[in-house]
């Protein structure tokens, strides 16, 4: 994790006390986009800046024109770049061996040669964010016409690598906000939620370790009872490892008097799946809502359409998580969930209704429920889809 | 009218924070950590650990910091006596012996009370590491002071360690400022740093930072002092039972197996496998001619013998004892007539050619298969007392010529 790492130590015993110091706002934002350049460039490298850089410049002239068909134009080019990084080996060794083989083993060599060995850091967050920027601008906000303000939204630092997503529209004031002052309130809450995010890490951490070690026994010599704890510790550590980082993400934004909205909010608490999806990584789950759900037509279009779109906006979730097949299926599983969740009180003779009351009068049930259904998810989330199969059915037989 | 959210519990709990006090807070409990950090580097944390079985190891995620390993030398060994400060790898920690029979404390009883064994060796740690900056940064304190270590003739690598593993105790030292000037080792410390592939100038930059974090601060002393004495934060594979993992690692014992109460042992070994990295070794350094034959090639051990003088600082190397140890016979027997007279040559060369550079010996020619552990290179208990034999009759020797003993 690159905040546990001595070199970020370093970074920030230099970054904050200037920060702090620095009394007039434009060196203080100034000092912060220095910082954050020299941040995007230690860890990205120049092979993992140059892309950025050029999909940054298309994006803030796209956006500066206000018109629609650019601002298309500039989100089609996003998601052709994060496609082109992160998904053209999936493309070619799953979807393209799925209709030609012979093909997929050709064109996977000559992937191989055309891509990097590895795609620019944060791809996924700096698109998702760039596409929210022009998708609001191409429904009327006004866009960010200085370019220190467009580079501050891009490469935040804190932000920069995963997330939380942020919003231009709540981000940009509260950084002019924080460039005028910074309290020492807001610096000891900020201490503090990056002590309790070090704190779910190191937590995180050690059930990795465990459930390396014990997944490799989950399906030979291992009790019942044992099995679940490791059921139960690979959905804690999930929560554990991305809430904590998203705790000192927010954390080290708010010592900088930055305000960025929380990404967890007790989702294992949830007692609906939908209740859930407004707990866990809010940042991404409203993000498929505005930028992906909304736009196919959400509640718009009757229910087997919103249904659909459910299931697309999942899938994309879930294929957004990483290249591979099993999140995809968790993406589909989770768009089910949501839609049944949705569409079960229209169960006709009454029985929806009935069961709608049982579960609004008896929560611990719904609680019950929505955890098992997440927490299974997490086995798709993590293994193979045979594997993870094979562990569910281990979960119940000996 | 948008609804304003509820305050979260961070939001609820800020209201009782008093900011300035926190800060104070913070600040005293650094200095706190940082003044228990510098009182645990002084003390010996291992007491009566014979060796560093792998709970306190590197697998047992600890890393031992220079000036515990300091600590526990001079815990060990009084400055009256010939220090004998056994490094390297697995072969000379002793794997394969249970901790009772461990061959260093047979080398302790073979040289008597004029010198004081410790045994430093690390599982896969390469000449240069751990035991050897040991070594070095205590050269005043132990001016007689005989340094031993083994591995392959082509173990030496780098001077700076292996940043993975070991190589972190290399860069404490450095930070420390306890290291002997060496211009080669400094430019290839300096290179590392400048390295042009941005992965590996990220690692060593990490390692640089830690040495020097550790060397003013004793953040690692610290933290191996509370997981010795009070409680150990990582998960281990190695605890057992599992769910111990927190107890602190001084409740935990040397728990290496005897392995000659499994006699079936070698069966579970892939003896082809072995001896394909037996084969493999020597075909590197003898090459094949027209003639069927083979011979040295020169550039190869030219090379290997400058990488070993140039992998420590000169003063060291007149008290530096090579240990070559030779692979299980049950494993050289599956190689060719040809092959096996080409693994002999190899070890001759090997030998002559280090002798240039420090003291050898080779140990193991005409071993049983008894004297080995399941694999090709580790001695069980019945090879201890013969290993150190040997080892401390060039002990001795190397004492008197030395000046350390009278002729």
């Amino acid at each position: 994790m690159i905040f546990a790492t001595y070199w970020f130590i370093a970074f920030c015993l230099a970054f904050f006390p200037v920060y702090w110091l620095i009394r007039h706002p434009a060196w203080r934002f100034g000092w912060l986009l220095v910082a954050s350049a020299v941040f995007h460039t230690h860890f990205a490298g120049p092979a993992g800046v140059l892309p950025i850089v050029a999909l940054g410049i298309i994006v803030y002239f796209a956006a500066l024109t206000r018109d629609r068909r650019i601002c298309i134009a500039g989100i089609v080019i996003c998601v052709l770049a994060l496609c082109f990084y992160k998904y053209t080996v999936f493309a070619v060794t799953s979807l393209l061996a799925l209709i030609h083989p012979e093909w997929s083993t050709a064109a996977a060599t000559g992937v191989q040669h055309a891509l990097p060995a590895a795609a620019p850091l944060a791809i996924s967050f700096f698109v998702f964010e760039f596409v929210h920027y022009l998708w609001d601008v191409k429904n009327g906000t006004v866009p960010m016409r200085n370019v220190f303000h467009f580079s501050i939204f891009s490469i935040f630092f804190p932000t920069l690598v995963a997330g939380p997503i942020k919003r231009y529209e709540e981000f940009i004031p509260s950084v002019n906000d924080a460039a005028r002052r910074v309290s020492p309130h807001d610096v000891a809450m900020g201490l503090i939620q990056i002590g309790f995010g070090f704190l779910k890490k190191l937590t995180a951490d050690n059930l990795t370790l465990y459930i390396e070690y014990a997944q490799e026994r989950f399906l030979t010599d291992m009790p019942i009872g044992t099995r679940w704890f490791v059921f139960g510790a690979i959905a804690m550590r999930i929560l554990l490892d991305f809430s904590g980082y998203s705790d000192i993400a927010i954390g080290l934004a708010r010592m900088m008097g930055i305000r960025i909205p929380a990404n967890f909010n007790w989702p294992y608490l949830a007692v609906s799946i939908q209740d859930f999806w407004k707990r866990w990584h809010i940042s991404l789950s409203t993000w498929i809502r505005d930028y992906v759900y909304i736009p196919l037509g959400g509640n718009r279009c009757g229910p087997l359409r919103r249904f659909s779109n459910a299931l697309i906006a999942f899938a994309l979730c879930g294929l957004w998580h990483g290249p591979a097949w099993n999140f995809v299926v968790w993406g589909v599983y989770h768009g089910l969930g949501l839609g049944i969740c949705a569409a079960y009180r229209s169960i006709p003779c009454g029985v929806g209704q009935l069961t709608g009351k049982f579960f609004d009068s008896f929560k611990p049930a719904g609680w019950i429920l929505t955890q098992l259904f997440v927490w299974f998810g997490w086995l798709l989330f993590f293994y193979p889809i045979p594997k993870a199969w094979q562990m569910t059915v281990r979960l119940f037989v000996p | 009218m948008k609804k304003q959210a509820p305050p979260s519990l961070m939001e609820k709990m800020g209201r009782f924070i008093q900011p300035w006090a926190l800060f104070v807070g913070v600040a005293l409990g650094f200095v706190g950590l940082v003044l228990a950090g510098r009182w645990a580097d002084k003390r010996d944390i291992y007491a009566g650990v014979p060796r560093f079985h792998p709970l306190i190891s590197t697998d047992g995620s600890v890393y031992p910091t220079l000036g515990h390993l300091q600590q526990h030398v001079r815990a060990n060994a009084s400055r009256r006596k010939i220090l004998v400060l056994v490094g390297g790898n697995s072969i000379l920690l002793g794997v394969g012996q249970p901790v009772e029979s461990l061959w260093t404390k047979d080398l302790q009883k073979q040289l008597g009370k004029e010198f004081r064994v410790v045994n430093l060796a690390f599982r896969g740690a390469e000449p240069v590491e751990m035991g050897a900056i040991v070594a070095e940064t205590l050269r005043e304190e132990y001016p007689r002071m005989i340094y031993i270590a083994n591995g392959r003739v082509d173990s030496f690598t780098t001077p700076v360690g292996n940043p993975n593993f070991y190589g972190y105790l290399y860069w404490q030292a450095r930070a420390a400022g306890q290291l002997l000037d060496d211009a080669h080792r400094e430019s290839v410390a300096l290179d590392s740093l400048n390295h042009p592939d941005e992965k590996t100038r990220q690692q060593f930059s990490e390692i640089f930072m830690r040495g020097f974090v550790d060397a003013r601060l004793h953040t690692s002393s610290f933290w191996n002092w509370v997981g010795q004495e009070a409680l150990f934060t990582v998960w281990n594979v190695l605890v057992n039972p599992p769910q111990d993992f927190w107890k602190p690692r001084k409740l935990f014992k040397d728990f290496e197996p005897d392995p000659l109460s499994d006699p079936g042992r070698w069966q579970r070994t892939d003896l082809e496998r072995e001896a394909a990295i037996v084969r493999g070794e020597s075909e590197r350094t003898f090459k094949d001619t027209p003639e069927g034959g083979f011979i040295p090639d020169p550039l190869e051990w030219t090379f290997r013998e400058n990488t070993a003088r140039s992998c420590f600082p000169p003063e060291v190397l007149p008290r530096t004892l090579y240990v070559l140890s030779h692979n299980a016979p049950a494993i050289v027997k599956r190689l060719s007539e040809r092959d096996q007279e080409r693994y002999r040559a190899q070890y001759s060369m090997g030998r002559e050619r280090l002798a240039r550079v420090f003291s050898v010996i080779v140990f193991g020619e005409n071993l049983e298969s008894d004297d080995y552990f399941s694999d090709r290179t580790h001695f069980t208990r019945l090879a201890a007392p013969l290993m150190a034999k040997e080892v401390a009759a060039k002990v001795r020797e190397m004492s008197i010529s030395l000046g350390y003993l009278p002729k």
